[in-house]
């Protein structure tokens, strides 16, 4: 099992060279540079061209390119070219917002999902079915930057139990932190809601058919222990895959959520800094989420052992 | 209060970015402010003399102005900010303000500044109302080094607390103020909210007290919720129209540019895009501003005159031709309706949407030729109409160039006699919008939703909205 891991870590880094490569070369290649965009767009043009020359952007791109990896090796993301801040420090000052936003969406959507899913397979056909199935297909299909508007329109404008946006640090109060973090949740989680509970339908009304649970059954042991002990751990499977799948693109809505309510998160200044040419951000982001992604379907992975035991990885 | 970006940086002589400028004018003062007709006002200069050459202009400074570091604000802080910027090395972006007619500066006493000019300028005071113009603490800087933009140090009414980036900066009011008007605000917190809907909303719930840039959806709810007004200024100082270059087929063809310029329905516009907030724009100076023209002639919507032009020029069949534009909601709308009028004297647009990051460098890379433009006035008119009109100029990207247009253009910054000025600009402004190398079409009013609690908001031209004078009513 060790041995798998490391293997798997050690394939992270082709991955993250390759991710970089195609992501710098699309930025300079597409984009073009961001000299104009740092000085206004009613730069002269000597003024530019000793910046270009200063920020090193008048060299070959491969050249660009390796200095950028053997300063990240280094540990040294460099400075952003709009704001002089040190990167690593942009994404820290980010992190926690996104991290919250992102681990509470996915863990209310998979605890939303087991319940949904395991309601829906048990009640197939029923109509109780019928609308954790409608809710889930609307979930998925509804754009959240909608949902979040509506939301706000309902909690926040309507109601007035909840603010708008903004964030406050759990680290500072975490009454407030909770207050402010259940709009952006509630509107990011619902549409994995949806597809995690008609995954776990579909896998576990296959394995409520299969002979062992039928033997189960047949033993005595109550419906409910014959669903939670047998059936529902043996359905999670092709959960997690979709978990681990689904987790790469959170990032994205996380970007539109973070944007509807005003948390400074990491997504925003990824888009930010791709719409300014702030190459250095958007390289140590785009490395950083490759990372993130890459680690989750690493445990993802890694669970399948833990859910079945068949499952070797020698 | 609602910001619609985040800052980059707080150094004013690094700052390029509009969102930034609303922090700056808390936090500093610049030389000389620009009032809202854009007339000069004392600021942390208190007046002025030029010579009778025009060469040297000597500003006398308030006494007793500290920086919220404490240290004096005195005529050595603000030679070493000017130097600073003067100084090639340092890629201030505010260089290519002051270069082209400021030869240097000295501290002739405590509290005066003499300022040596290459040529006259009359534009010089006004260049100093906004990004040149901040003064920032030297000692600080020198503190700070790159992170200054992050812990800055001016003489403003308000000093700097905190920067969450993308969630807040905060200032609270500075107690050694120097003038004589406080702030009464005990602090303004500037929270950056993205999205315009939920900044309405905000200010509708009372989470915010004033915001910029609504959704143009959202004023007339706005407007109608308890609590709640809207403070417009209309026409603003922002004018939006079409550009294209006019060295290159077909738009070198002038009877072409004004056949089109005929062809659209400026009023259609502002109706129906702008749901009537905005005005008509007929030429590059709204009415709010003191060398505004009564008697320049803009071109009216006339489609039988368009036609007849378009024959003149040899297209009796009219013409296809490719307008590119922002891919922005207003950008496109623009656009629809623009190719939805033109097809009315048989001129077809096809759209070309472009990045908005990317278009105006597109356009300076002459890789498009007609796009959908749109520029704010500086507190001068040499400023927007130099780098626009004048032959060769870096932001001139139209290709336009007219030895009348350019000698006026010396003529204008050359004398510091306002009248003079008024009718030179005049000329100017006729003389280009016949030459159409751009074509106006509107200036959308600026709105600023806020709380009734909120007093004393004012537009300036530049549309950047200052509340470092703003009250609250109980």
């Amino acid at each position: 099992m060790w041995r798998y891991i490391v293997a798997r870590v050690a394939a992270v880094v082709p991955m993250i060279v390759l991710v970089t490569m195609a992501v710098f070369w699309l930025l300079h290649g597409l984009l073009g540079d961001p000299t104009l965009l740092i000085l206004g767009r009613d730069a002269d043009p000597q003024t530019a061209q000793r910046l270009r020359h200063e920020l090193g952007l008048d060299r070959p791109l491969d050249v660009q390119y390796l200095d950028w990896v053997s300063h990240a090796f280094r540990g040294d993301l460099g400075r952003s070219l709009r704001t002089h801040e040190p990167v690593a420090q942009a994404m820290r000052e980010r992190a926690l917002p996104t991290a919250e936003l992102t681990i509470l969406s996915m863990g209310l959507a998979a605890a939303g999902a087991l319940v949904l899913g395991s309601v829906a397979a048990v009640w197939y056909g029923s109509l109780a079915d019928f609308g954790v199935s409608s809710f889930c297909v609307v979930g998925v299909t509804l754009p959240n930057f909608l949902l979040g508007i509506t939301l706000i329109l309902v909690f926040a404008l309507t109601l007035r139990w909840l603010p708008s946006g903004g964030f406050v640090s759990p680290l500072n109060n975490l009454g407030a932190n909770l207050r402010v973090m259940i709009l952006p949740v509630l509107t990011l989680s619902v549409a994995y809601v949806g597809i995690l509970a008609l995954v776990l339908k579909s896998s576990l009304r296959a394995t409520l058919g299969a002979p062992y649970v039928q033997t189960a059954r047949a033993k005595g042991i109550a419906e409910r222990r014959v669903l939670v002990r047998h059936a529902v751990r043996n359905s999670l499977i092709p959960l997690l895959s979709v978990l681990g799948i689904e987790f790469g693109r959170l990032f994205g809505g996380a970007v539109v959520t973070e944007t509807v309510f005003a948390l400074p998160g990491v997504g925003r200044l990824l888009v930010d800094s791709i719409l300014g040419r702030d190459f250095p951000v958007v390289q140590a982001v785009v490395a950083s989420m490759t990372c993130g992604v890459l680690f989750v379907n690493l445990l993802v992975d890694l669970s399948y052992a833990w859910l079945d035991p068949r499952v070797s990885y020698d | 209060m609602g910001a619609v970006a985040d800052t980059h940086t707080l150094d004013p002589h690094f700052s390029v970015d509009w969102s930034e400028r609303p922090v700056m004018y808390a936090i500093y003062n610049t030389l000389v402010s620009a009032t809202p007709t854009f007339e000069i006002a004392p600021e942390l200069g208190r007046s002025w003399k030029i010579s009778a050459d025009g060469l040297t202009i000597t500003v006398s400074l308030q006494p007793n102005v500290k920086f919220h570091d404490g240290t004096v604000c005195d005529a050595e802080a603000v030679k070493w900010n000017i130097d600073f910027i003067l100084d090639k090395a340092n890629n201030s972006p505010q260089f290519k303000q002051l270069d082209p007619f400021l030869s240097g500066v000295e501290a002739s006493g405590p509290t005066t500044v003499v300022f040596r000019l290459k040529k006259p300028y009359a534009g010089f005071l006004a260049a100093f109302t906004e990004r040149p113009g901040f003064i920032v603490s030297p000692a600080a800087y020198q503190k700070y080094g790159k992170d200054f933009g992050r812990n800055p140090v001016g003489t403003g009414m308000f000093q700097f607390v905190e920067w969450l980036p993308d969630d807040h900066v905060s200032v609270k009011r500075f107690d050694g103020y120097w003038g004589r008007s406080k702030a009464s605000l005990d602090g303004i917190t500037y929270r950056v909210v993205p999205d315009p809907a939920v900044r309405d909303t905000m200010v509708r719930t009372g989470e915010l007290d004033i915001t910029s840039e609504p959704d143009p959806k959202d004023i007339a709810v706005l407007q109608k919720s308890p609590g709640v007004k809207v403070v417009s200024e209309n026409p603003s100082g922002h004018w939006w129209g079409v550009q294209w270059r006019v060295d290159r087929p077909p738009f070198n063809n002038k009877a072409l540019r004004q056949a089109i310029a005929y062809g659209i329905d400026r009023g259609e516009f502002v109706k129906v895009m702008l749901g009537g907030r905005g005005s008509i724009a007929n030429g590059p100076t709204p009415s709010i501003v003191w060398w505004y023209s009564r008697t320049a002639k803009g071109f009216s919507y006339d489609p039988d005159r368009a036609k007849q032009l378009l024959a003149e020029a040899g297209y009796q069949n009219g013409f296809s031709a490719q307008f590119s534009t922002d891919n922005t909601p207003v950008g496109l709308q623009f656009a629809q309706l623009l190719q939805a009028q033109l097809k009315r004297i048989n001129v077809t647009l096809t759209i070309n949407p472009v990045d908005p990051s990317n278009l105006y460098q597109e356009v300076l890379q002459q890789k498009v030729n007609w796009t959908r433009t749109d520029w704010t006035l500086r507190a001068d008119p040499d400023g927007l109409l130099r780098i626009l009109f004048y032959t060769g100029n870096y932001a001139n990207s139209t290709g336009y160039s007219n030895p009348t247009v350019d000698k006026l253009l010396d003529q204008g910054n050359s004398t510091y006699d306002r009248n003079a000025r008024k009718s030179i600009y005049a000329q100017i402004e006729q003389q280009v919008i016949d030459d159409a190398p751009y074509v106006w079409v509107f200036y959308p009013s600026e709105d600023a939703p806020m709380r009734t609690t909120v007093q004393e908001y004012a537009w300036i031209p530049d549309s950047v909205p200052r509340y470092r004078s703003l009250w609250l009513a109980k």
